[in-house]
């Protein structure tokens, strides 16, 4: 250009140009300023189209994609009826616009082939259909009787990606079988696939199982059972089914729970009528006392940080909940409403500790922030007992009895929300869930 | 000489701003695409290959198979010799099928283009680039400044005149509007303290010209905001077109919107 303006220095140019810009005092694009305080709390509507592949596969999978999806709460599965585009490949771009109009906001197309070496490959894409882009797309090898495994993993990604929240569909829940009648009940322990799948049983029932607790790290489980009468912690390995009774103590053990690094048990030791709380590291098998009070503590759980340790105590009366350091000291009491408060557990996400809390005698399941502020219950009843956190701290599983003579606990699940409640099914009573860590 | 010398300068200056003005929009629109439109991750083939080859660590998928989590043995288990007398354990269940397991990333077939749908909008955030196109547009907007009053909407001073501005009550119908279409993230953690801003330009229809574009961007990085971002733009882009008063266009052609989620959830 400057051939055309030999008077004009480049320099010269630029100069005027940016002087030009400097003296004038012109904002960034004006914009009307509006905050948006109220939105619609609604699951996010979602289409999962049958996988492709051969026989059946390709539609249970996303039935149990589906389900998963639906039972979270968090989002609506549109019906398959209303799909416009029903044959997409995985590797198509979907016509977005027949989506919108079946008011989907997701879309998820997938794809499942039996390898030649027998191995079956499930592949799927999740799509944002109003942004019009790919949000993730993955791929798994499984074997083809483990697909149910695949459909929780591709769940788990879906949940994962648009909530941005961990998954917690590839999880298993341990239970307290029970059968007879309520005088003489046979409790044995049980496992399930979280969406209440793939049943078995973990004991014979000859003797009581109770208060079953996952390892946060690996398949195993720390509950108590009876010896002699006398309540005692026992770990249990899932995989092997190998037992053992966790330390040698004169009085009786109970409340176990996992340390989060999963090395250590933490419990109640009762010793002429008082119980304290203590650890016990499950290598060296050094045990240690971290409360000394007349009263009964128990019911301890560590923060999923391991820096603090939140127990029930009637130390002050009324049973109650209480937060100390993890070595026992700087005891605080956290719970200050009406009634009893028990069976605190901490969120594996750290910002709540659920409970259970007894009022005007009736059993309610709630949350309160690790201070002890903010107190919300999510479920009440009759007997509501026992909460459980999913993985990721968006669930709590519990148990509900019922009031009749013929009546017995069935398991159920709520959000943090309390907005969405939903029974657990079980072959037949159960009580006591505990949940286990992301299985990957 | 000199005059014809000043008169060619300020053909030049002209001709320039108008070239820049006309010809760089569109094409700072396309380029905007790549970097400012964050707030859904677009996964290229280059990402997708490497994801690929991250995810397909032969390390990783072996030690799955040799870790397989339901993979139990019939054998009988065996008991510690020195504790006391265990409950009872029933045999395992059934041998449960090999997790024989590895997670890839999909391949790099499709080879299709992801694009944003809508050209974006100026965050505030951007570092200011030698000339400023939006300055100078801005130039060249005869819509008066802005800026916001302690009610959250804007009013200006030199600018539109009252009957131009929005009334409470028109704001009020936008935020309806908007309410039916959001749906803030109910349990997610500490959900209270995502709050999303978003910027973006209307057509006289009420229709997205331009963004949204997240403004704070700067927290795209935690998979929560990620998430509560993304909501908010399908929310937007589904709630389109807005019902807004034509004659007053000039004050909401461009909107900055906060979703701030603490009065529903409890901040």
């Amino acid at each position: 250009m400057n051939a055309y303006h030999p008077s004009i220095s480049p320099r010269r140019g630029l100069a005027v140009l940016a002087m030009m810009f400097c003296l004038l005092p012109i904002p960034a694009l004006a914009a009307l300023k509006i905050d948006i305080t109220q939105g619609n709390v609604e699951p996010l509507p979602i289409a999962v189209l049958d996988f492709d592949g051969e026989g059946s596969v390709g539609q249970d999978l996303a039935t149990v994609i589906v389900a998963d999806l639906e039972r979270s709460g968090l989002f609506r599965p549109v019906d398959r009826d209303a799909f416009i585009e029903r044959n997409i490949g995985v590797n198509v771009r979907p016509r977005f616009s027949d989506w919108r109009v079946i008011n989907a906001l997701a879309l998820v197309t997938g794809r499942a082939v039996q390898h030649s070496d027998g191995r079956l490959l499930v592949e799927f894409r999740l799509w944002d259909v109003v942004a019009e882009e790919q949000m993730a797309g993955l791929q798994f090898f499984t074997t083809p009787e483990n697909w149910r495994r695949i459909a929780h993993l591709v769940a788990d990604a879906i949940y994962e990606r648009l909530t941005g929240e961990t998954g917690y569909f590839d999880t298993r829940l341990v239970y307290v079988s029970e059968s007879g009648p309520k005088n003489n009940r046979v409790k044995k322990l049980a496992i399930m696939d979280q969406d209440g799948f793939a049943q078995s049983e973990l004991t014979r029932g000859n003797a009581l199982a109770l208060t079953p607790r996952f390892s946060p790290t690996a398949q195993e489980i720390t509950y108590l059972s009876f010896y002699r009468n006398k309540p005692r912690v026992y770990l249990l390995n899932i995989e092997t089914g190998q037992q053992e009774v966790v330390g040698d103590f004169p009085g009786m053990t109970f409340a176990p729970r996992f340390s989060p690094d999963g090395q250590k048990i933490i419990m109640s030791l009762e010793r002429n009528g008082n119980s304290n709380i203590y650890t016990m590291d499950l290598r060296t098998r050094e045990t240690r006392r971290l409360t000394s009070s007349l009263a009964i503590d128990t019911a301890p759980c560590y923060a999923p940080d391991g820096s603090r340790i939140v127990f029930e105590s009637d130390r002050m009366g009324s049973q109650q909940l209480y937060v100390m350091e993890a070595d026992g000291s700087n005891v605080q009491r956290i719970s200050y409403g009406e009634g009893r408060y028990a069976t605190p557990v901490w969120s594996p996400r750290g910002d709540l500790i659920a409970f259970t809390k007894t009022l005007n005698g009736r059993f309610l399941i709630g949350v309160m922030r690790t201070d002890g502020s903010g107190e919300r219950i999510l479920t009440e009843g009759y007997h509501n007992e026992g909460p459980a956190w999913s993985p990721n701290g968006r669930v709590i599983a519990f148990f509900r009895e019922g009031r009749g003579e013929n009546q017995g606990p069935t398991l159920w699940t709520v959000d943090v929300t309390g907005y969405n409640e939903r029974p657990l099914s079980t072959p037949g009573w159960a009580s006591d869930p505990a949940w286990s860590p992301l299985i990957r | 000489m000199p005059l014809s010398s000043n008169l060619l300068a300020s053909i030049f200056l002209h001709v320039s701003l108008a070239l820049l003005v006309g010809l760089w929009s569109p094409m700072l629109n396309d380029a905007r695409l790549n970097d400012q439109s964050l707030p859904i991750e677009i996964i290229t083939i280059d990402q997708f290959t490497k994801l690929v080859e991250e995810a397909t660590m032969p390390d990783e998928a072996d030690e799955r198979q040799e870790a397989p989590a339901f993979e139990r043995t019939n054998a009988p288990s065996a008991v510690q010799p020195d504790t006391m007398p265990l409950p009872d354990a029933a045999p395992p269940p059934d041998k449960a099928p090999t997790p024989e397991l590895t997670q890839e990333a999909v391949p790099e077939e499709p080879r299709f283009r992801v694009a944003s749908p809508v050209p974006l909008a100026r965050p505030q955030v951007k570092p200011k680039p030698l000339l400023d196109i939006g300055r100078v547009q801005a130039l060249l907007n005869k819509t008066p400044d802005q800026e916001v009053s302690d009610s959250g909407v804007s009013k200006s001073e030199a600018g539109p005149s009252a009957a131009e501005r929005l009334t409470l009550s028109e704001v009020d119908a936008f935020r309806a509007q908007m309410r039916r279409c959001w749906s803030p993230p109910a349990g997610a953690k500490q959900a209270e303290n995502l709050i999303v801003q978003v910027r973006l330009s209307l057509t006289p229809g009420g229709a997205i010209s331009a963004g949204p574009v997240v403004v704070n961007r700067a927290l795209l990085g935690d998979p929560f905001f990620r998430a509560a971002a993304e909501s908010v733009l399908r929310a937007i882009r589904r709630c389109q077109p807005f019902t807004m008063p034509t004659e007053k266009y000039a004050s909401w052609r461009n909107i900055e919107l906060t979703f701030d989620p603490r009065k529903m959830l409890g901040g």
